[in-house]
């Protein structure tokens, strides 16, 4: 039963990916995106996408064991068409002191060695692939 | 018997505005999820048409090997990595920012194929040597 979870929600993001392709790059060849079957038994997906002006976004989702839609780890991390980093989600639980935690984001490019990468509170309130997407749609691409 | 209660005209137009509004969205919303899960089953549909799913053995054992490459790489395993990664001890990997989400998520993946499937890294091993 929660296989069929796991794989409803994996063709829920592979739609949402398609249907995304005024921004998204879906013809390129950095675009990828974990197999149905990967996903399903890994639980997870792993997902690179090309955006049309070069930025690209990497996706790294481990579902909630029940099957039932909710990133229980993820990072996503977007960077510009140069490489540099412009933000990135991530649930990782090493910052108790954000008031979101574990849930928090960075922004702008990883600082160089020995400088802090601050974390802040998440601007999302609950975190999906959509959710996401959605965001880096409406702050960079209208 | 019923009570009967007066309610000013403004308020009424005031909900109702709101309430109209939320209404659009509502119905806008819900057939935006009911064209995407339409394009969901045509999309599986079509997959399942052109492609041979793979068994979770061989899942099981394409996440092993990368998980196996970070170990080799990262000189480090991968209990020990997840413990020491989410706790902040170790921070991410300057020249490939991604790698260690990729290995947290494909690490807890394989844990959780080997309690689903009864998998064992000792028996991959078994099974790989002559």
């Amino acid at each position: 039963m929660a296989a069929d979870k796991f794989e409803a929600y994996y063709w829920d993001i592979y739609a949402i990916i398609f249907e995304s392709g005024d921004t998204l790059a879906l013809g390129d060849p950095a675009f990828s995106l974990s197999d149905v079957d990967t996903a399903s038994k890994e639980q997870a997906i792993h997902a690179v996408l090309p955006f049309r002006d070069r930025s690209r976004l990497y996706a790294e989702i481990l579902l909630a064991e029940d099957g039932e839609a909710i990133e229980e780890r993820y990072a996503y991390i977007y960077y510009d068409a140069g490489g540099k980093r412009i933000l990135q989600y991530d649930n990782r639980s090493h910052h108790p002191e954000i008031p979101t935690h574990p849930h928090h984001m960075r922004k702008g490019p990883i600082p160089a060695p020995g400088e802090k990468d601050r974390a802040w509170p998440t601007d999302i309130e609950f975190v999906t692939f959509e959710i996401v997407l959605k965001r880096i749609r409406e702050r960079f691409f209208l | 018997m019923p009570t009967t209660i007066a309610i000013p005209d403004e308020l009424v137009e005031q909900v109702k505005s709101v309430t109209g509004m939320k209404l659009d969205q509502f119905l806008i919303d819900a057939a935006h999820r009911q064209v995407r899960q339409i394009r969901a089953r045509q999309l599986q549909a079509e997959y399942e048409r052109t492609h041979r799913r793979l068994t979770p053995r061989q899942v099981y054992e394409r996440t092993q090997a990368q998980i196996v490459a970070f170990e080799l790489k990262y000189k480090l395993s991968s209990d020990q990595f997840l413990q020491d990664f989410e706790a902040g001890v170790i921070d991410e990997d300057r020249d490939d920012w991604v790698a260690f989400y990729r290995w947290r998520t494909m690490a807890y993946g394989l844990r959780r194929m080997e309690k689903e499937y009864g998998f064992t890294r000792e028996a991959q091993a078994r099974r790989r040597s002559p």
